[in-house]
Order: structure tokens, then C-alpha cells, then sequence
């Protein structure tokens, strides 16, 4: 038998993106493991969203019902800085930092949480701290290690994007954008769009979007 | 190395005769706990993208997708995945009139995201030379001929396969499907399906009927399409279910 002739080059892969440390969780606990938790019911647009107090990476606390209280408009970005699709919009893109920065004088509130569980990629105090100054973000991010926060919103993916004008109801969760892949040259920013149609007192066309990213990386033991 | 998965464009044989279709497939392995996105609705992640290009004259495609793996993870996150081996296929024509002695050469681009505790993005641009032989010549399996026909087991047949055993029956609000016998169902929403209402619970049973609820939307019956997967006693199959296809 002759050996194939077929020639066959070995692809390129280009790892853009360093890997972080491999979780060294491994949480079995018996009892718990079988009961599957039902999923939660969580934030929907057009109710009441759900209040939290989460502490920044300064140690500072953040309750939203205090900012809706004093009138503004919350934006929550989910977060975790070392999701592909985060440092796109954070490091190349600065899509989030720009939006944030335009939005500031008209009274909105901007905070990203991160609900990666203790151990998993991008989460930690020491990460986010570092990321903050690394993405240049001016606003808060809220660690939320335990996912409560996240699994009441239903936040699915980083980034994942959630607006909440002063009276508490939802009006605006989904993506950033249309362009998963960054790739479109015509992008429609849902957010932007949602932003403005709160500014002028209009309904948001588009207020449920699919969200698209990396997994938001809760803790737990994972059901098939 | 180390970015947990591996690609590479491969052969189903050693050399390819004018006129026939011929067998090529991009193989990936990923390492274990890692996977790959399969192009159907998921939660997150991205599908894998493949472009592949012929010198003129050859015909490429289309590409047949194995079906994926169900991949729940914590926060009710619901994606279609590849594991391990899986090997894409990529059908080329060789043309009637290639001279035995030549090369043909095709190459695929590809870009993907490999997941497992955190997520990787990754492409290149992967090159073959299939080599031309006679007619008379017999070809021979190359060493990934095992790795293409594990996949061939998992790419979704026609519907029709089922034959006339499956109910795929609109009710308010959504859809039942019925293989009579069958010990399990589960259903992967393809790119085009509607949106549905709770997938973790509803697209997969024990048993041989499957109800599947779309998101409210006030519209009546709305298009399913994906892959079924049904296992019997004898194993497990796929079929490619698209109610606008299949319904009147």
C-alpha cells in the first residue's frame, strides 16, 4: 500500500485571545447535584425590572432603585473582560466606553456586572480591577460572583445589555448590536437606537434583540 | 498548539477519478471539555464558518453539518455543539476532463470560537491537492476515511427516511412530533426555526412524542425547522425536519 499522496497542510490557527487559567473547580455535592433547579423566572421587557445592591471594584455599593429614585436612566452592560467578544467591543471597538461617555450628561446611569462565578475566565476583583483600567471604562463595574443578579435578569452572554428608564420597567434587553462576528459594515446599535427612543419619550422598535457572546460564566455544576 | 481544537482539511481517499464527486472534510478536534458551535439557534457562542474555494471549473458543496450535541449550561444557556471529533463535509465534483497526473486544488477558509472555561476565537486558511487518476485506477481510503464515515452516521437525512411513521402535527401555539416506538426524541432548532419557548425543557423527551411551544407572538403557526433526533432501539438517527417543506 502506498502511503496517500494527498497533501494536507496543517491550518494556521491564530489564538488572538490568551486563555485564562483552567477553572480547578470541581464541586460535587451530593444531594444538591440531582436537583435541577427550575429555571427562574426572570426580567421581562414591559415589567418591573428587578432591584439589586452590588458592591464595585472599589468597594463601593450600587442599588438600583437609589439611581431610578433620583431619575436616571440605568444601562447594565453584563460583563467579563476577557470574553472575545467583550475585548472586541472594549479594546477595538470602544463601542460601550464611547456610548457611555455620550450618554453621561443626559443622566445615564452605566454599570457592568460580571456573574462569573470565583475561579472562572474574567472574574475575580483583581481581574476587573485590572480590566477597568486596562479598557479605560469610566463607569462601575459590580461583581456579582454569586449570579443572582444575572439569573434574575436572564443575562445569557457577555456582552448582554439591559435598559431601565426611572420608572423600574424593563424597556430595552438584548444585544449591543446586529453584527456577532464584527463584520457587517452597516451595524444597527440597538442600544444606541433604544437610548434615543427613550430621550424622546418614544416606544423602542426594537426592544427584545438576540444577544449574542460568550456564555456568562455562572457557577454551579452544569445539567445536560 | 494549545488553543484547544485542532482543523485540518482532509480526504475520504487517496486520489479522485474525473467525473466523480469527491469526499473532503474539514476535521476538527477539540480537546476534552471544549466544544465548537454548530450552525443552529444557540444561546451564545458563534457557529462555525467555513468558505471553501475551487480552482475554476470544480463545483464545491454544499456542506453537510453532522448533527450537534444539546449543551445546557448554568443560567438556563442552551447551545448546539461539536465535540471531540467531528469532521464537516465538503463535497467537490471533479470535472469530466481533468487529466489523470494533476492536482486539483481546493481551499477552505474557516473561522471559529472554542469554548470550555473561556472562550477562544480562532481561523486559517487551510489548502489539498487532490491528485487525478485514470479512470480504471482504483482509489484507496486515506487515513481519515474512518473519521469522514463516523460523521456520515450523524448527517440528517430526509424526512421522508421516517417513512410516514412521524407525525409533525401544528397545535396552538406550536408544534407536536410524533415517531411512534421511538424512546427518545430531541429536536435542534436550525438558524431559520421560530423562536421557541423553553428548549431546555420542551426539544427534548423520553418518549415518543415531542411538544415544542414557540414565544408568544400572536402569529398562529409559525415555520419549524432543524434536525431530529431519534433513538430507537437500534440506535440513533437524524432527520432534517423543516415544517414549511414538509406542510402544505
Amino acid at each position: 500500500m502506498r502511503m496517500s499522496k494527498i497533501r494536507v497542510s496543517n491550518v494556521h490557527r491564530s489564538a488572538r485571545i490568551a486563555v485564562a487559567l483552567a477553572s480547578l473547580f470541581s464541586i460535587a455535592i451530593p444531594g444538591l447535584a440531582s436537583a435541577a433547579p427550575k429555571p427562574p423566572a426572570h426580567a421581562v421587557v414591559g415589567q418591573k425590572a428587578p432591584d439589586f445592591a452590588l458592591k464595585d471594584t472599589e468597594g463601593k455599593e450600587h442599588r438600583l432603585s437609589d439611581y431610578l429614585a433620583q431619575g436616571k436612566t440605568v444601562v447594565l452592560e453584563w460583563f467579563n473582560p476577557d470574553c472575545p467578544f467583550v475585548r472586541r467591543h472594549h479594546e477595538k471597538e470602544k463601542t460601550m466606553q464611547r456610548l457611555e461617555a455620550a450618554h453621561r450628561e443626559s443622566g445615564i446611569v452605566w454599570l457592568a456586572i460580571n456573574s462569573g462565578a470565583p475561579g472562572k475566565q474574567g472574574a475575580g476583583l483583581e481581574r476587573n480591577k485590572q480590566a477597568k483600567s486596562e479598557y479605560g471604562i469610566a463607569y462601575p463595574i459590580l461583581l456579582d460572583e454569586s449570579g443572582e443578579v444575572g439569573r434574575s435578569y436572564g443575562a445569557k452572554t457577555t456582552p448582554h445589555m439591559f435598559v431601565i428608564p426611572k420608572d423600574g420597567i424593563l424597556v430595552y434587553a438584548g444585544g449591543i448590536d446586529d453584527d456577532p462576528r464584527g463584520s457587517k459594515p452597516d451595524r444597527s446599535n440597538y442600544l444606541a437606537l433604544a437610548l434615543l427612543s427613550c430621550a424622546k419619550g418614544q416606544p423602542i422598535a426594537n426592544s427584545k434583540t438576540e444577544p449574542y457572546g460568550c456564555s456568562v460564566k455562572y457557577g454551579g455544576a452544569a445539567a445536560q | 498548539m494549545g488553543e484547544h481544537v485542532r482543523a485540518r482539511l482532509v480526504s475520504e481517499t487517496d486520489s479522485a477519478r474525473p467525473g466523480s464527486t469527491h469526499r473532503l472534510a474539514v476535521l476538527f478536534e477539540t480537546d476534552p471539555g471544549w466544544h465548537l458551535y454548530a450552525p443552529y439557534t444557540n444561546d451564545t457562542g458563534l457557529p462555525i464558518l467555513l468558505e471553501p474555494r475551487a480552482s475554476s471549473g470544480v463545483e464545491v458543496g454544499p456542506i453537510a453539518w453532522p448533527a450537534p450535541r444539546r449543551l445546557v449550561s448554568e443560567g438556563s444557556i442552551l447551545d448546539h455543539v461539536y465535540e471531540g471529533e467531528t469532521a464537516v463535509i465538503v463535497p467537490v465534483r471533479i470535472p469530466a476532463d481533468a487529466s489523470p497526473g494533476s492536482l486539483i486544488r481546493l481551499e477552505c477558509r474557516a473561522e471559529w470560537l472554542v469554548c470550555g472555561t473561556g472562550c477562544i476565537p480562532g481561523e486559517g486558511t487551510m489548502t489539498i491537492g487532490i491528485p487525478i487518476v485514470p479512470a480504471s485506477r482504483p482509489v484507496k481510503p486515506s487515513a481519515h476515511a474512518g473519521a469522514i464515515h463516523r460523521t456520515l452516521e450523524r448527517l440528517p437525512r430526509p424526512w421522508n427516511e421516517l417513512g410516514g411513521r412521524a407525525v409533525l402535527r401544528p397545535e396552538e401555539a406550536g408544534w407536536r412530533i410524533e415517531v411512534p416506538g421511538a424512546l427518545g426524541l430531541a429536536f435542534f432548532p436550525g438558524e431559520q426555526c421560530a423562536k421557541l419557548a423553553d428548549p431546555i425543557t420542551d426539544a427534548k423527551s423520553r418518549s415518543e412524542s415531542l411538544r415544542l411551544e414557540f414565544e408568544p407572538n400572536g402569529e398562529g403557526a409559525l415555520r419549524i425547522s432543524g434536525t431530529l433526533e431519534v433513538t430507537t432501539k437500534d440506535g440513533v438517527a437524524f432527520y432534517a425536519l423543516d415544517s414549511a417543506t414538509e406542510l402544505p
